[in-house]
């Protein structure tokens, strides 16, 4: 793993971390007595969990073990990261732990996971099919997952700038109580975007490595 | 020898493409009317179909359909007092009172209640417009204290030790309803000793000193629970959830009710509705520029989906608010995701001189199962999540997998439907698709 690929592990792993700190001492979050009585915090993580199970699945039952772990992998990145992210902003922005930030709050962390696959999934299968029609010995498996990442770039880009644009367009209608409300969408895309350019292609080049699933991953 | 040219079979193709894409767009345009203008069914206007897209003219009926909630439409605002005795400014007695009363406004599933303690101690309670009447809020602000009495009134038994309270129907009817509640176990060998005593008389169910039922005992009760018949609908429901909650620490009572502003504030939800049309407006064009026909189509195939996704929020009754529009929109972003997958696939191919019609074809073939790969398992999961949750997280995954099947539909049967058609009818030039600069560079 090189040194910028170990770099992004280590950074998602500090603002997780802090966040944790950050939520555990209410630091930051600190819920008004409606939006703590209104939101069922709890069922975020089950919600959660329940995503990063189905990527597993999916990419299983989809594509292979491989993929399954980068997937799943990327999905539970993306929502710790995410979710630490707001803790940690809604210091700067109080109206995040209030109603009806607060009540919504849920909903964006969970969204995350629709921006994950829409980042990782194309370059997994951009990687797929460059293994699949390349020759190990000419193009590695790291090397396969930096061309899948560049390859899919553009493309990951133009596909957030729609989101991008519809959350511009209601915090300039809305304001700083919209910016609250709506705070999890750019920092899950921006996160996913981290993930997919950092974390997937890493993690499926070594789980393709260590699990040879498949004979053109050897 | 030469064999004839069969122009009976182009020229059917020909005619059914017409037929399609003049079906398909006058359907599009009566559905679109209808959505943003509704329609009366009879004369006498006494059924109609309500308006279900999102306009910020008054005349038209959407908000009906999608009824604004607290968000972004008008709420009822409560000043609640605590008693003048109390002393106001000390952060303990009221931070309890609120922490109890947001519970309440918690168990009665309305959502945008938003409850703020005002510079002069008294607490501002924010609903949603109609979701309670003054009565139904004098009873949640009650303190709700509950006892167990004898016939001769001496109280025995005091609410503190109800665990668990829930009402079930005596009937099919539903006209009558049990209150049914569970005690600790000091309450259960209470309960059981005083009814043990008390059989072949009755005890009265006492809220704040006033008797609210009276139920007679035919049998010892020892197993830590009863249920009392007889209640209607709505006083069992509070009944049981002022049980559930426990008792408010300070009386409060209702000084003012006005109409309140928005939770997101006054005149949010116009700017909104066209903030977010313009956006969409400016996600077409782009299409419309880097696809050109393709993209008109794509545009026309969004437009499908936008009226659709509306019309099922309304349907399910998901209201005008923040979850709603995460669920709309964010199916909107994803069949941009869908669109721009398939079209990504096809521009290349384009670039290399093959026609159009075996580009589409390639392209929902291949590339375009990448949307495909991120639509099915979301659907899934969503559906994961309606089961899970019966919060916030289930209303919006409802909302959310509706819009998510009828993305699938409208972007890999519908707009391919159109394009084929389309493509048929225009030709399969390629400059129709991309611009000649773009294809001189392939070459």
């Amino acid at each position: 793993m090189n040194k910028t690929k170990r770099s992004s592990w280590i950074l998602s792993a500090i603002v997780v971390v802090i966040g944790a700190v950050v939520l555990l001492t209410k630091v930051g979050m600190k819920l008004d007595p409606a939006a703590s009585a209104a939101v069922d915090y709890s069922q975020l993580l089950f919600c959660s969990l329940a995503a990063v199970v189905l990527a597993l699945f999916y990419g299983f039952l989809r594509f292979d073990r491989a993929n399954a772990i980068a997937l799943s992998a990327a999905v539970l990145h993306d929502l710790l990261v995410t979710m630490a992210l707001v803790v940690l902003l809604s210091a700067v922005l109080p109206r995040i732990a209030a109603v009806p930030a607060a009540t919504t709050l849920a909903v964006t962390v969970l969204l995350s996971v629709a921006f994950t696959f829409c980042q990782s999934i194309p370059i997994l299968r951009a990687a797929r099919h460059i293994v699949r029609t390349t020759s190990r010995r000419d193009v590695s498996l790291d090397d396969a997952a930096k061309m899948a990442v560049a390859e899919t770039r553009s493309f990951r880009v133009t596909v957030s700038l729609p989101v991008l644009l519809l959350v511009v367009a209601a915090v300039v209608a809305g304001g700083i109580q919209m910016l609250s409300v709506l705070i999890a969408l750019p920092v899950a895309l921006a996160v996913s975007h981290f993930s997919a350019e950092l974390i997937t292609p890493t993690l499926w080049a070594g789980s393709a490595a260590k699990l040879k699933t498949r004979k053109v991953y050897r | 020898m030469a064999k004839p040219v069969n122009t009976k079979k182009t020229f059917n193709k020909k005619a059914i493409a017409a037929v399609t894409v003049a079906v398909l767009l006058v359907l599009s345009i009566v559905v679109g009317y209808l959505g943003v203008t509704g329609r009366k069914l009879d004369n006498e206007g006494l059924y109609k179909l309500l308006a279900w897209i999102p306009t910020t003219s008054e005349k038209y009926t959407w908000r009906e359909a999608l009824v604004p909630g607290a968000d972004f439409g008008e709420t009822d605002a409560y000043v609640l007092a605590l008693p003048q005795e109390q002393d106001t400014a000390a952060d303990d007695t009221v931070t309890p009172t609120v922490a109890v009363l947001s519970e309440r406004m918690a168990q009665t599933g309305i959502s945008g209640v938003a409850i703020e303690t005002m510079d002069d101690g008294n607490i501002m309670l924010t609903l949603p417009k109609g979701a309670l009447n003054k009565q139904n809020v004098e009873t949640l602000t009650a303190p709700a204290r509950f006892a167990f009495a004898d016939p001769s009134g001496v109280e025995f038994l005091s609410g503190d030790h109800i665990t668990a309270a829930n009402i079930a129907p005596v009937d099919q009817q539903m006209t009558s309803w049990y209150l049914a509640f569970e005690f600790d176990a000091e309450g259960k060998q209470i309960f059981a000793d005083k009814t043990t005593e008390l059989v072949g008389q009755s005890i009265a169910l006492n809220r704040d000193g006033q008797m609210i039922t009276q139920a007679s005992i035919g049998e010892p009760l020892t197993e830590g629970g009863a249920s009392i018949p007889g209640f209607a609908y709505e006083d069992a429901f509070y009944n049981a959830l002022l049980m559930r909650t426990g008792e408010l620490p300070n009386a409060l009572s209702v000084n003012d009710v006005a109409q309140g502003s928005p939770l997101l504030g006054e005149g949010v939800m116009n700017r909104l509705i066209i903030a977010l049309w313009v956006a969409c407006g400016l996600i077409g064009l782009y299409l419309i520029i880097r696809f050109r026909l393709g993209g008109l189509i794509a545009l026309w195939a969004l437009a499908v989906a936008m009226i659709l996704n509306w019309f099922f929020a309304a349907l399910a009754g998901g209201g005008f608010n923040v979850s709603t529009l995460l669920a709309v929109y964010g199916a909107f972003a994803l069949a941009v995701f869908g669109i721009l997958s398939i079209f990504r696939g096809m521009e290349g191919d384009l670039r290399r001189g093959r026609s159009a019609k075996q580009a589409l074809k390639d392209s929902y073939a291949g590339p375009g199962h990448t949307s495909l790969d991120v639509l099915a398992p979301l659907l899934v999961l969503t559906l994961i999540w309606i089961i899970m949750d019966n919060g916030s997280i289930g209303r919006f995954a409802q909302l959310f997998a509706i819009a998510l099947i009828v993305d699938m539909v409208i972007v890999h049967l519908l707009m391919r439907v159109m394009m084929v058609s389309v493509i048929e009818l225009a030709g399969d030039k390629t400059a129709m698709f991309v611009s000649e600069s773009e294809t001189e560079e392939a070459k």
